[in-house]
């Protein structure tokens, strides 16, 4: 366990990336909302999806945490496996404490009146109209999967380097194109809508979640025999 | 676990069994086999592309040999925490984080190494005169050889291997890493691999060596045992001629009547009242020399072929 921890440690040490750069794209992203907020306040009530640069911002943070700390580490004596596990801990604890945070965001918000324009920032529409209880999950798990596949991009790059991000585009993008062309010749493009339109909050986040764990564990079956 | 017991009876700290690599039909090792005993200072010599570097990942647990074994302090160091804490290797190819500055390496190193020692570090920072502050990607070459040198001397590391450690370091930071190494090494012994090609710099730290010529060991001798094996011959042209024949030469050059020969072998005292006989000066040659010798033949090195020392002193070698 103590070598788990001195991996998410190290990472820490990194504050700019792990403390600091998350909350300033995040409060700049606010800052905007609220200036339209004032401009527009007709727009305040239907929300943005300004919160979404929080995540999008995480996918950036580990891509560097993972890229240039895996040879560091692994090169001052961290086992791969260790590696690992201490990135996920680390991810795991980003993504409750920002979902804490949010939480306590979200309901200040609701709280105020949307701060007193009747804006929504925090309390994203659909994902956050759930029991006030649901809300920490909501916001961790698509901070998980996001920083789960942000991982295994970077892990892919750690061991396949241009190659593997080549291959990796162009599977994806031919996966969804199956995708497409299955759902289609199967003419069940309804039952898919129906399927979508069935789905609850809480539903999708699990799935989300599912799909980060898959993410961490192909990043160990890629790390595992990368080269620093 | 079963462990080699070298020649002077102590258990092998770092033990390599037959080890070939190969990278995409290169081998880089071939059968390398090689037992090193704690708490002393090694050198790994050989030329570009010899094999040091794929030989010291091999042993650090960062890359596999397609064949072969390695145990490390009695363990195969491969994905083994309780191994590789013990294990410092600095590499001149060590990446450092972005945004890292000098005190968070070190505040690493910290948290990886039990034991690291703090003060020492802190010593050797304003030895070599490293700004703490400064982002790691913003030091000169040379700086950031120091940095990996702080963290190879603080790390107190059982088993530290230095890998081309001074990359742009100045001669003056280079005595200051043998004499703080030394030093400290004193006072914590510990088992050091030095790789580096400025062999006369560190012949007088070094306990053993070990050369790697086209991904074989080509020598593997004490020091002690090695110094002696050869010597030049200095003097009129055909009394050196008189003198060199019968034996191998390593090396001849000729300035004007004057001659200059290496010759392999160790002299005895006839050879050496001899010598005195012809008025010919007869001088040591350097580890440096010796190690030009085993490493610049296209055909396999005979050096090796003087046993010197206890039995298994000298590897099998070819």
């Amino acid at each position: 366990m103590s070598r788990t921890l001195a991996v998410a440690r190290i990472h820490a040490m990194d504050h700019a990336n792990v403390f600091v750069l998350p909350w300033v794209i995040l409060v700049s992203s606010f800052v905007i909302n609220v200036i339209v907020w004032l401009l527009l306040p007709e727009a305040a009530a239907s929300g943005s999806g300004g919160i979404l640069s929080l995540y999008g911002f995480a996918v950036a943070m580990i891509s560097v945490l993972v890229s240039r700390g895996f040879p560091f580490q692994v090169g001052f004596g961290v086992t791969r496996r260790d590696f690992l596990k201490g990135t996920v801990l680390l991810m795991a604890l980003y993504s409750l404490g920002s979902a804490l945070i949010l939480t306590v965001l979200n309901l200040l918000e609701g709280a105020t009146g949307g701060f007193g324009l009747g804006g929504r920032f925090f309390r994203a529409p659909w994902f956050t109209d759930v029991p006030a209880g649901q809300l920490v999950l909501i916001y961790a798990l698509p901070m998980l999967f996001v920083l789960a596949f942000g991982m295994l991009c970077s892990a892919i790059w750690s061991r396949y380097r241009t190659t593997g991000m080549v291959v990796l585009t162009i599977a994806s993008a031919l996966a969804v194109v199956l995708m497409i062309a299955l759902v289609t010749w199967r003419e069940s493009w309804p039952s898919v809508g129906s399927w979508f339109a069935t789905l609850q909050p809480l539903t999708t986040v699990l799935v989300l979640g599912a799909l980060g764990v898959v993410a961490i564990g192909a990043s160990w079956l890629t790390l595992r025999r990368a080269p620093v | 676990m079963n462990t080699t017991t070298t020649a002077s009876g102590n258990h092998a700290v770092i033990e390599a069994r037959s080890l070939t690599k190969d990278f995409r039909g290169v081998r880089a090792l071939q059968d390398v086999s090689l037992a090193l005993e704690p708490n002393r200072i090694h050198g790994l010599f050989g030329r570009n592309g010899a094999g040091k570097t794929t030989l010291m990942r091999i042993l650090t647990g960062q890359e596999l040999p397609t064949r072969g074994s390695v145990l490390v302090l009695h363990e195969n160091p491969l994905e083994n925490a309780s191994v590789l804490q013990c294990v410092c290797f600095v590499k001149e190819s060590q990446l450092y984080p972005d945004r890292f500055r000098v005190c968070n390496v070190l505040a690493a190193a910290r948290v990886l190494y039990p034991t690291w020692d703090d003060a020492l570090a802190t010593d050797l920072v304003a030895a070599f005169d490293l700004p703490t502050g400064r982002r790691v990607k913003k030091l000169s070459r040379g700086m950031v050889s120091a940095l990996g040198i702080v963290v190879g001397i603080a790390s107190r590391a059982p088993v530290t291997l230095f890998d081309e450690p001074y990359l742009g370091l100045d001669a003056a930071s280079r005595q200051l890493f043998y004499d703080r190494l030394l030093q400290d090494y004193a006072e914590h012994p510990r088992t050091v691999v030095i790789s580096t090609h400025l062999i006369d710099e560190v012949a007088n730290l070094l306990e053993r060596v070990v050369v790697v010529h086209g991904g074989r060991i080509v020598l593997d001798a004490d020091t002690d045992d090695i110094r002696g094996t050869a010597a030049t011959v200095t003097g009129p042209r055909a009394r050196v001629e008189e003198f060199t024949a019968g034996r191998e030469v390593l090396h001849r050059e000729a300035l004007g009547s004057f001659a200059k020969a290496t010759v392999l072998g160790r002299l005895d005292d006839a050879d050496r009242l001899r010598a005195s006989e012809l008025d010919l000066e007869l001088t040591p040659v350097s580890l440096q020399q010796l190690v030009i010798h085993a490493t610049s033949a296209h055909r396999a090195p005979d050096i090796g072929q003087v046993r010197v020392g206890g039995p298994s002193v000298v590897e099998d070698l070819r």
